[in-house]
C-alpha cells in the first residue's frame, strides 16, 4: 500500500518537473520533438534510479558511519558523473543508434538537477508515506526514484506533444520559442496542482 | 579599463544568464517565491561562481584535458560545500529557506558553463570579473522575478506588506513561476535586447 | 591523469575538513538556538528551563522540557509532531500541570502557502492557543478538536486537514503532560485509556 502512495505522490502530486522544479534545463531544451523527448526521458529514468540506489548505499555505509556527511555533495556528484560515463560506454556498445540519437544530451545528464536533487532528497528528507515522518529505506528509495522518473517522462512527453502542436500555430513574434513554451508549462503546472491533496 | 568594466556589465543584458543564455532555470523557478529569497539565491550562486572561476583559471593550464570535467566538478562542489557549511553555521534561516537548491548550485549550468567557456581560457583577473558580471546578472534577474512574484502573490515587497490578506496565490506556487519567467522573457526580448 | 584527479580530490577534501571543523560548533549552536527560542516563547515568563527529557506516550517518544520555578515544576514544553497536509508538522507546545494549553509555536511545517501555512502566522488561529489571549477574549478551549468535529478549536478557512493535524499535535502534547503528572489519559484522538 505504501508503495502505491509513493508512486501516485511522485508521479502526480509532487511531479518533479511541475512541482519540484528539478530537471528544467533539458525539459525546455529537448522537448521540441517527441522522439528526442522520449529517448531523453528513458535515459534520465535509468540514470536517476541507478544513481539513487548507489548514492543511498554510499551514504549509508560510508558517509554516515564515519561522520562524513559534509562530503555528500562532492561524493554524490562524482558518483553521478562516473555513472553517466559508464552508461555512455555501455550504450555505445549495446545500442549505437540510440547513442547517436541522444548525442550531446547523454553527458548533459550529469548536470541535470533532477538526478542530484533526487539523490539528496532521498537521504535527507523525512517522508510521511504510510505513517510517521521517517527517512526512506532502500526499497522505498528505489520505488521513489523510479516513480519520480516516470513522472519526469510523463511531463516531458506531454509537453513535447504540446510543443509540436504549438510550432504549427501563429504565435506573436516576441513570444516565439521559449516564452510561449513557459506559459504552456505554467498551465500544465496549474493542471497538476489539481492533484494535490490526493495523497 | 573599459574592457574590464564591460566584462562585468555584459552579464546584465547581453549575456544575461536567465533571459539570454537560459541557464540555471531550476533555482530561478524554485527560489523566487519572494524578492529576498531570489536575492539570497543569486548571491549564493555568485559566491561559488567567482571563487570557482578564479581557481579554475589558475589550475586550467596544468590539468590534463581528459580529466578536466571531473576536476572542475570537484572544485565547484568543494566551494558549494564550503558555502553550505558557512550558511548553516551563520545564517541558518536563509539555509532553511533555500534548502535543496544550495547543493544544487553544483549542477547549475551557469557555473560549469562559465568554467568551460571562459575561465579555462582567460586570466585569473578576467575570470573573476566575468564571475562578478554573470553573477550580478543572475542575481538581478532572480530578484526582479522574485519582486514580481511577491507583489502579485503575497502583496508585499521584500517582506513589507502593502495589502491586507493574500495576493494571487498562484504566483507563489508552481504555475506562477513559469508564467512570470515567460512574460518577463518576452519583455526582455522586446525592449532590452535590441542588439 | 589519475594522479591529477586524486591530488585535486585530496586537496579539496582537506579544505572541506578544515571548514567543517571550524563551522561544527556554530552549526550545533544555531540548531539549538531555534529550539531554545521556541521553548521560552511557549512557557510562562520567569521560569528556568530544565534539560531535555524524553518519555513514551501511546507508543511514541516525545522530547520535553520542564519549566521550573525554584524547585517546583510549573509547566512543560513538549515537542509534538503529526502528519499535516504536505508533510511533517512539528510544534512546541507549552502546557501547564493541569493540562491547560499555555502557548504553541510551529517549529516546522510544509503546508500550502496561503492556506495551511497560515497556521504559523494567522492571528486569529494563533491567538486561540495562547492562554493569556484567551483570558482577554474569553474564548474557551476545553475540547481539543476542530469545531467540525465537535470541539472548541476554530479551524483555518479551507484548511481543515492542517487545522486537524495542528489540534492533534496539541492534544497529544496535553496527553503527554497528563501522563507525566500521573492522570488517566483519555484523548480525543481515540487513543487507548492508560491507567497509572
Amino acid at each position: 500500500m505504501e508503495f502505491v502512495l509513493i508512486i501516485i505522490s511522485s508521479i502526480f502530486v509532487n511531479n518533479i518537473l511541475l512541482a519540484q522544479f528539478l530537471g528544467i534545463c533539458p525539459f525546455l531544451g529537448v522537448s521540441n520533438k517527441l522522439s528526442t523527448a522520449t529517448g531523453m526521458s528513458g535515459a534520465v529514468c535509468f540514470v536517476i534510479t541507478l544513481a539513487t540506489v548507489v548514492t543511498y548505499l554510499l551514504n549509508k555505509y560510508l558517509l554516515v558511519p564515519f561522520g562524513l556527511e559534509f562530503l555528500q555533495t562532492i561524493a554524490f556528484i562524482l558518483v553521478i558523473a562516473a555513472l553517466v560515463q559508464m552508461v555512455e560506454i555501455v550504450l555505445k556498445k549495446v545500442s549505437p543508434s540510440l547513442y547517436q540519437a541522444l548525442g550531446i544530451f547523454l553527458p548533459l545528464i550529469t548536470t541535470n538537477c533532477a538526478v542530484l536533487g533526487v539523490a539528496i532528497t532521498v537521504v535527507t528528507k523525512e517522508f510521511t508515506f504510510g505513517g510517521e515522518a521517517h527517512l526512506l529505506g532502500l526499497g522505498e528509495a528505489t520505488v521513489y526514484a523510479l516513480a519520480t522518473s516516470v513522472g519526469y517522462g510523463l511531463a516531458m512527453i506531454l509537453f513535447a506533444g504540446l510543443r509540436e502542436h504549438l510550432a504549427g500555430n501563429k504565435v506573436p513574434e516576441a513570444f516565439k520559442g521559449l516564452p510561449i513554451a513557459l506559459i504552456t508549462v505554467s498551465i500544465m503546472a496549474m493542471a497538476f496542482l489539481g492533484f494535490s491533496g490526493i495523497v | 579599463m573599459a574592457n574590464k568594466l564591460s566584462l562585468i556589465t555584459k552579464g546584465f543584458i547581453k549575456d544575461n544568464p536567465t533571459f539570454v543564455l537560459v541557464l540555471g532555470m531550476c533555482p530561478t523557478l524554485a527560489t523566487t517565491t519572494s524578492a529576498m529569497n531570489g536575492l539570497e539565491m543569486g548571491l549564493a550562486t555568485m559566491f561559488v561562481l567567482i571563487l570557482s572561476n578564479i581557481v579554475i583559471s589558475l589550475i586550467a593550464p596544468v590539468v590534463p584535458d581528459k580529466v578536466h570535467i571531473p576536476v572542475y566538478i570537484v572544485v565547484i562542489a568543494t566551494f558549494v560545500t564550503v558555502l553550505q557549511l558557512l550558511m548553516q553555521a551563520y545564517v541558518p534561516t536563509v539555509y532553511e529557506t533555500l534548502g535543496l537548491f544550495i547543493p544544487l548550485i553544483v549542477v547549475n549550468c551557469i557555473v560549469l558553463g562559465r568554467a568551460e567557456a571562459f575561465a579555462n581560457k582567460n586570466s585569473c583577473l578576467d575570470s573573476a570579473l566575468d564571475g562578478i558580471g554573470i553573477g550580478l546578472g543572475f542575481t538581478l534577474s532572480l530578484t526582479v522575478i522574485g519582486i514580481v512574484r511577491e507583489v502579485l502573490g503575497s502583496g508585499s515587497v521584500f517582506g513589507w506588506k502593502f495589502i491586507a490578506g493574500d495576493g494571487i496565490l498562484a504566483f507563489v506556487m508552481a504555475p506562477g513561476a513559469f508564467m512570470v519567467l515567460g512574460y518577463l522573457m518576452v519583455l526582455f526580448n522586446k525592449y532590452l535586447k535590441k542588439q | 591523469m589519475v594522479i591529477c584527479l586524486t591530488a585535486v580530490c585530496l586537496v579539496c577534501a582537506s579544505v572541506l575538513a578544515a571548514v567543517y571543523a571550524v563551522t561544527y560548533e556554530p552549526i550545533k549552536a544555531s540548531a539549538q538556538k531555534a529550539e531554545k527560542a521556541a521553548i521560552s516563547e511557549v512557557l510562562p515568563a520567569g521560569c528556568t528551563v530544565s534539560e531535555a527529557k524524553s518519555c513514551e506516550c501511546d507508543g511514541l517518544t516525545y522530547d520535553y522540557y520542564e519549566a521550573l520555578e525554584g524547585e517546583a515544576v510549573k509547566a512543560y514544553a513538549v515537542k509534538s509532531a503529526t502528519n499535516g497536509f504536505g508533510g511533517k508538522l512539528q510544534l512546541m507546545v507549552g502546557v501547564l500541570e493541569d493540562g491547560t494549553v499555555w502557548a504553541t509555536k510551529v517549529l516546522s511545517q510544509n503546508e500550502t502557502p496561503g492556506l495551511g501555512a497560515k497556521c504559523a502566522s494567522d492571528e486569529a488561529f494563533c491567538a486561540q492557543w495562547s492562554y493569556e489571549k484567551r483570558q482577554e477574549s474569553g474564548k474557551k478551549l476545553e475540547v481539543l478538536a476542530v469545531s467540525k468535529d465537535g470541539g472548541d478549536v476554530d479551524a483555518i478557512t479551507a484548511s481543515t486537514i492542517t487545522s486537524r493535524a495542528y489540534t492533534l499535535a496539541v492534544s497529544n502534547a496535553v496527553n503527554v503532560v497528563k501522563s507525566l503528572c500521573g492522570e488517566k489519559v483519555d484523548s480525543w484522538s481515540g487513543a487507548s485509556v492508560k491507567s497509572e
